[in-house]
């Protein structure tokens, strides 16, 4: 901001517009606390006061109940599988995620393997992503479906199978399916912001290495492993929340079956909200259970990789 | 450094939205809001509402109410619409008011509904049918038809299943229908014919008129052709038929009842699939529907209305090669009740429709003849039941055999709780112990479990 102005008059001038422009912030920021007022914050603390009440089916007035609805869901044996559910789907997702994620984005920003058409591979990454989940579960069960599905029909003239595979009628099938779409879903995701952490670190730190001797691996490992821990750590956060809130692939595909294998935290919600009994009360409770594991989860992440790089800063000196 | 920072935030934002979707996804369901698009003068048939998706993807227009001065029906068959603008709208070409009709796909009506029943949004007249129509029944919300005495004098004839059903638990009468669902075995006579030796569906059903004898013949048939024909197409064929033949309904004071029916359904299900009696088709996919034209499958238990919507439309090729009997035991399944609001402010308009399409006996006659629809009324069934030949059928009266089974439907095993607990059988019960995946106590426990939670407040063993 470089100004000429020097008379006095001139300064105040200017000062005065400034505060007029101030005013403008609260009308920009407006729109955002409105709708986080209407749509977050009222629906949440709605969600945390019907946890506490009877309201279920017809019923238009609720009554208290205080922690009943806290205790049933600790008991409700369907409620505990949808949460180990949605953790074995989830990290069955996310390892191998991060992994190829993180080779990905080292081979599209090494300088030594200069790759080409590295744009046309991002976008190529990033498109399941852009289909709708929809598409994707009606694509899969297709291509899954038995007895005559495409892929069934090719294993059987390879000879790899005698007789066609019930992949949705299998528990380890449905969930290494559903995984698999996840990860197939993200990978490019993940990809594209762990590249954008790798670029931002300072490339004198390489050049350096370089000049030392340091090997591609041990540059990668030395330097780019810790410099990524805040995007690491910001991959793992966000990944977590959307692998806690799983639903639309595992309820298009198969409704949570077989055998409630592929049924999430979230598809349980959805069901006492909307099926059978219509359990408000116990939907809500789910919802705030769900609300305080993504918190405790994400602290837990969070501290984990913090301790950790005191630690090592202690080790160092 | 520029690109690297627009990289950057893109990234970010990326991120964001994968984190609004996430959350999206829990809440997206239940703002299928029913906005009252139209304006009072709402016009008949055309909603110029918003258009909303089920879960396949299939795209719906969201339905409406029309404010006061309309009629607003909420249907989930294009029946109504016929019924409505063909029948009742030329007979009383001088009503002062609209009637708006919403049609939302069926596995969508209960979401539609369910958050605006019981509020002024909610339409004047409600469709509901067998899967969910206890459900508005026993709700206590629709009012009591019986105030309505040309109404009550009309329905003296409608069959009984059908009033019980739509008669809540203290004897309130709230919901009626126009039709009957009995169901039948539809079988390929030239099959038959050729496989079996049987000639004439009076020795077919003499063959299948029991369980036991349904799985004979399905075995004599298996040796016959090397197991290239089955008997049925799956599971779906046996289940209607069992559930209908239990002496009580899925919950009786609150305790959910396993039949000794639903025993037998399992065993016949796996013995079924074990011995390669059955195709082991998953209902109404898409080898169940290939199968009614293809030569591998004998038959199939169907309702009336199975016949005119799913064997009719997906046999055009075996046409007139298919027979029906009663089968191994006499069911109906499905069927559609109506019922009006308490919240409606034109109660009496909407009785008024109710008593024309569920009991005038000109309009439920006329209905019969154009459309082959078995009908609610005793007294039209009995008039023109003998004067059917059904093409399809090779010529038999299939109202008549239809109309037979009428009088044996027990309507007091439907529950409100048939839609959940049948889902949770289907999928948790009998599908994998059929398919020899689970022995039975474990099924059964998984069935459960799922009952408890889908209702909290009954008794489950």
């Amino acid at each position: 901001m470089a100004t000429t102005t020097t008379t006095a008059s001139g300064k105040q001038r200017r000062l005065a517009k400034r505060r007029n422009h101030d005013k403008w912030g609260y009308v920009f920021m407006a729109p955002f606390f409105i709708f986080f007022l209407a749509f977050n914050f009222y629906p949440m603390f709605y969600t945390i006061y019907l946890s506490f009440t009877d309201l279920a089916g017809w019923a238009t007035e609720a009554n208290m109940v205080g922690f009943q609805n806290f205790i049933n869901i600790w008991n409700n044996q369907l409620f505990r599988r949808a949460v180990s559910n949605t953790f074995i789907l989830w990290i069955v997702n996310f390892i191998p995620q991060i992994v190829l994620a993180f080779l990905l984005a080292y081979w599209f920003t090494s300088r030594r393997l200069n790759l080409k058409g590295i744009g046309f591979f991002k976008s190529l990454f990033y498109l399941p992503n852009i289909i709708t989940a929809a598409s994707v579960a009606v694509i899969f069960s297709s291509l899954f479906s038995y007895p005559r599905g495409p892929l069934n029909l090719f294993m059987l003239n390879l000879g790899v199978i005698d007789s066609p595979i019930d992949f949705f009628r299998s528990v380890i099938m449905t969930r290494l399916i559903v995984s698999f779409i996840q990860f197939w879903m993200w990978y490019g995701q993940t990809t594209i912001v762990l590249q954008a952490g790798i670029l931002s670190i300072d490339e004198n730190l390489f050049d350096a290495a370089r000049v030392d001797g340091a090997t591609d691996w041990q540059s990668f490992t030395k330097i780019t492993m810790p410099l990524m821990k805040p995007i690491t750590l910001y991959v793992l956060i966000t990944s977590l929340i959307g692998g806690l809130q799983m639903f639309d692939i595992p309820y298009l595909l198969t409704g949570g079956g077989p055998q409630q294998s592929v049924e999430t935290m979230i598809t349980f919600i959805y069901k006492q909200a909307f099926q059978g009994g219509r359990n408000l009360n116990v939907a809500a409770t789910a919802s705030v259970v769900l609300l305080l594991m993504t918190t405790l989860f994400s602290l837990i992440v969070f501290n984990s990789f913090r301790t950790r790089a005191t630690k090592t800063r202690k080790g160092v000196k | 450094m520029i690109k690297k920072r627009i990289l950057l935030s893109l990234t970010t934002l990326a991120a964001l939205t994968l984190v609004a979707c996430g959350n999206g996804d829990t809440d997206t369901t239940d703002t299928g809001d029913t906005g009252d698009t139209t304006a009072d003068n709402g016009d008949t048939g055309e909603n110029d509402g918003e258009v909303l998706e089920t879960e396949d993807g299939e795209e719906f227009e969201a339905p409406t109410t029309g404010g006061a001065g309309v009629l607003d029906v909420w249907t989930f068959t294009d029946e109504a619409q016929t019924m409505i603008n063909d029948y009742y709208l030329e007979e009383f070409s001088d009503l002062d008011y609209e009637i708006n009709i919403s049609i939302v796909p069926t596995e969508e009506f209960e979401t539609q509904l369910d958050p605006v029943f019981n509020t002024d949004s909610a339409p004047d007249i409600i469709f509901a049918e067998q899967a969910f129509v206890k459900k508005y029944v026993e709700s206590g919300m629709l009012v009591d038809l019986s105030q309505y005495d040309s109404l009550m004098d009309g329905a003296e004839n409608t069959f009984d299943y059908v009033r019980d059903i739509g008669t809540q638990e203290d004897g309130t009468f709230v919901m009626n229908s126009w039709q009957t669902t009995p169901g039948a075995f539809f079988y390929r006579q030239d099959l038959a014919s050729e496989h079996l030796g049987i000639e004439s569906p009076e020795d077919m059903q003499e063959a299948i008129g029991s369980w036991d004898g349904f799985l004979d013949t399905a075995r004599e048939l298996r040796d016959a052709t090397d197991g290239s024909v089955y008997m049925v197409s799956g599971r779906g064929d046996l289940s209607h038929p069992y559930y209908m033949s239990r002496d009580q309904g899925w919950v009786v004071d609150n305790q959910l009842i396993i039949d000794d029916q639903i025993y037998e359904l399992m065993e016949t299900a796996r013995t079924m699939v074990e011995e390669g009696l059955m195709m082991d088709a998953d209902p109404q996919g898409e080898e169940y529907f290939a199968g009614m034209n293809g030569d591998e499958i004998m038959g199939y238990s169907l309702p009336t209305w199975g016949m005119h919507f799913w064997l009719k439309p997906n046999g055009d090729q075996t046409a007139g090669n298919w027979r029906m009997v009663t089968g191994p035991t006499a069911y109906f399944r499905g069927g559609t009740w109506i019922g009006v609001t308490q919240t409606s402010d034109m109660q009496d308009e909407a009785a008024h429709l109710i008593e024309y399409l569920t009991t005038s006996e000109e309009f439920l006659t006329n209905w019969a003849e154009d459309t082959g629809d078995v009908v609610s009324n005793e007294v039209v069934v009995d008039a023109v039941r003998g004067d059917y030949e059904e093409e399809f059928l090779g010529g038999q009266n299939h109202y008549d055999a239809f109309a037979e089974g009428i009088t044996t439907i027990d309507g007091e095993i439907i529950t409100e709780f048939d839609q959940g607990i049948q889902g949770a059988f289907d999928d948790l019960a009998l599908t994998p112990y059929s398919k020899g995946e689970m022995e039975m106590e474990e099924a059964l426990d998984s069935f459960r479990m799922e009952v408890q939670s889908l209702y909290p407040n009954l008794q489950v063993d």
